[in-house]
């Protein structure tokens, strides 16, 4: 049971980091060729989940992904199932919530690519994609697996969104802050000691890749 | 002999960028001072931005020409790039920034592989450093390579020597010398330097505010007034043959007694200044070194003259007008150098 709950959590955060990260770094390579206008509203667009309360977002994600919402009925009419109250919908609602702290730091790694390094490497007979991702991926770096590493960790610990979304399905859909909260809910404190420990644990291994990332390209960038 | 053929006309705010160019040269200097709109012009050669109208053409390869909607991809257009900050790639090792160029390079328009640009330029040494432990002066180099690695139509060196020392500044000068007598590669010369124009290139265009203003050769163009203030320190690598010589360009060159604790090269400068220069090999002088060579070119400048010679190595010296002249010096001239030993300077 408890196997269960870890494996579906990892399952969950690792697609809804699957779904992020392609994304990510599509408006991350072509940030600086938007309009200056439509960067603003992108901006606040990507930002928008971290200042909406998350069962908000899963609100409206249960409108659009319910049988009769637009997204939900055209699922279901070409995969043949219902989505709300999968394990998926429980990653998409984490892809949601954690998407802000994804795309930001690869943004971010992006914007400081030397455009002048990328201009360099046309001029050598690299395309625009050799130059993506044989120049801009590997400078990028850092910013992605710091951004990797924040969106996995946030999925972790999604709440709001993915019982809105997903519900709490023991073995399907209940993740390990679902269960906590179970456990809370029917008083078994032993199982709430564990649970909040490996949810600790994750966390910490997680903050501690991530800061570990952060200083090692703080010393790289020192000694370029 | 390269044809440059140029006209732009690219409106950035306020700024307006209207450029005719129309020159034969092995490497065409374009000149001006900052926010003259040169960098601007090749970035638009290069294709890094885009004109709003004209035309660029290179050896009759047009790369752009706004009446026919023609506007070659950076990539296609294949012009070598260099500019005066770093763009060597901090991912990659010198070796791989090299082949970078090289592996992008078509393989039935490759013409010169990364080995032999290495040789080419003498930096075997450098090729398993990182990047980040490279000198300024190394950078220049190994972007020289890399671009020249892809066998590029032509090269854009866009103030590549403002950011260097002295000594980086002479090296570099003679690589850039080098590849146009040896690789036939047309090259186009921003800088806002009157003496690295008069030192490499035959042909100048002068851009002030957007427009060019004057163009023609440079030795005509510049009126290079200044230049009896222009003191070139030439700087060698010597490797020691015992405590009292080293060896300079294949021959020995005397200097007083000095302890080296190291059998690797030592380097050396000379200042143009402290030359003497001879057209007859001299007998019973007190120098003792005494350099055979062949005057290569020689810039005059009221009453100086300054001399590049090939001694086995490039060499600068400076002397005056009249004693170049009573000497009847012209290009291809005998001559020998004559250097003091106590001027030598020892590097460290």
């Amino acid at each position: 049971m408890l196997l269960n709950v870890i494996l579906l959590t990892v399952q969950v955060a690792v697609v809804a980091t699957a779904i992020n990260l392609p994304l990510s770094l599509i408006i991350a390579n072509y940030q600086d060729k938007l309009p200056v206008k439509f960067k603003f509203v992108l901006d606040v667009l990507i930002s928008l989940p971290l200042a909406l309360p998350p069962v908000v977002t899963g609100y409206f994600l249960l409108i659009l992904f319910s049988p009769n919402g637009f997204l939900g009925d055209m699922f279901y009419s070409v995969f043949g199932f219902d989505i709300v109250f999968t394990w998926f919908s429980a990653s998409i609602a984490s892809a949601l919530v954690s998407f802000p702290l994804i795309v930001r730091p690869i943004m971010l790694s992006f914007a400081n690519i030397d455009p002048n390094l990328v201009n360099s490497a046309r001029s050598l007979g690299a395309n625009k994609f050799q130059c993506f991702y044989k120049i801009k991926l590997n400078l990028a770096l850092p910013g992605i697996l710091a951004g990797i590493i924040l969106g996995f960790t946030r999925s972790l610990g999604e709440f709001g969104a993915t019982i809105m979304v997903a519900g709490n399905i023991p073995g399907k859909t209940q993740t390990l802050p679902l269960a906590i909260y179970t456990s809370v809910q029917v008083g078994d404190e032993s199982k709430i000691y564990v649970l909040v420990g490996l949810s600790i644990g994750l966390a910490l291994v997680s903050l501690s890749l991530y800061n570990l990332i952060l200083y090692r390209d703080k010393n790289s960038n020192k000694n370029r | 002999m390269h044809s440059f053929k140029i006209q732009v006309f690219k409106k950035t705010g306020n700024f307006l960028l209207d450029i005719f160019i129309q020159q034969q040269a092995d490497i065409l200097g374009l000149y001006g001072v900052s926010g003259s709109g040169k960098t601007t012009l090749l970035n638009c050669v290069a294709g890094f931005q885009q004109p709003d109208s004209g035309k660029i053409e290179i050896d009759n390869q047009v790369f752009f020409d706004a009446s026919k909607n023609t506007n070659m991809l950076i990539e296609k257009r294949r012009l070598g790039y260099v500019s005066q900050f770093s763009t060597l790639f901090p991912n990659l090792s010198v070796n791989k920034n090299i082949s970078f160029g090289f592996d992008h390079t078509p393989k039935n328009e490759r013409i010169y592989s990364p080995a032999d640009i290495i040789a080419f330029l003498g930096i075997g040494h450098l090729i398993d450093r990182h990047i980040n432990g490279l000198s300024g002066g190394e950078k220049q180099l190994v972007s020289l390579a890399r671009a020249i690695a892809s066998s590029p139509k032509g090269l854009l060196l866009d103030e590549p020597l403002s950011s260097l020392d002295s000594r980086s500044k002479i090296g570099l000068i003679q690589k850039i010398r080098l590849i146009k007598t040896e690789l036939n590669i047309p090259i186009l010369y921003v800088s806002h330097s009157p003496s690295e124009i008069m030192f490499l290139c035959d042909q100048v265009s002068v851009i002030s505010k957007g427009n060019i203003i004057n163009s023609g050769k440079s030795s005509i163009i510049f009126n290079y007034d200044d230049l009896n203030n222009i003191d070139i320190e030439n700087f060698f690598e010597c490797e020691v043959i015992d405590s009292s010589n080293l060896k300079l360009a294949h021959q020995k060159i005397f200097i007083s007694n000095k302890i080296f604790d190291t059998q690797n090269k030592i380097p050396i400068s000379l200042n143009s200044s402290d030359i003497i220069v001879s057209t007859n090999n001299p007998a019973g002088i007190s120098a003792q070194n005494v350099f055979y060579g062949k005057l290569i070119d020689y810039f005059v400048s009221g009453n100086s003259v300054l001399i590049l010679s090939d001694i086995g190595e490039e060499i600068w010296s400076k002397i005056t007008l009249d004693s170049f002249n009573r000497l009847k010096l012209s290009k291809g001239s005998d001559i020998y150098l004559i250097i003091k030993t106590s001027n030598i300077n020892f590097q460290n």
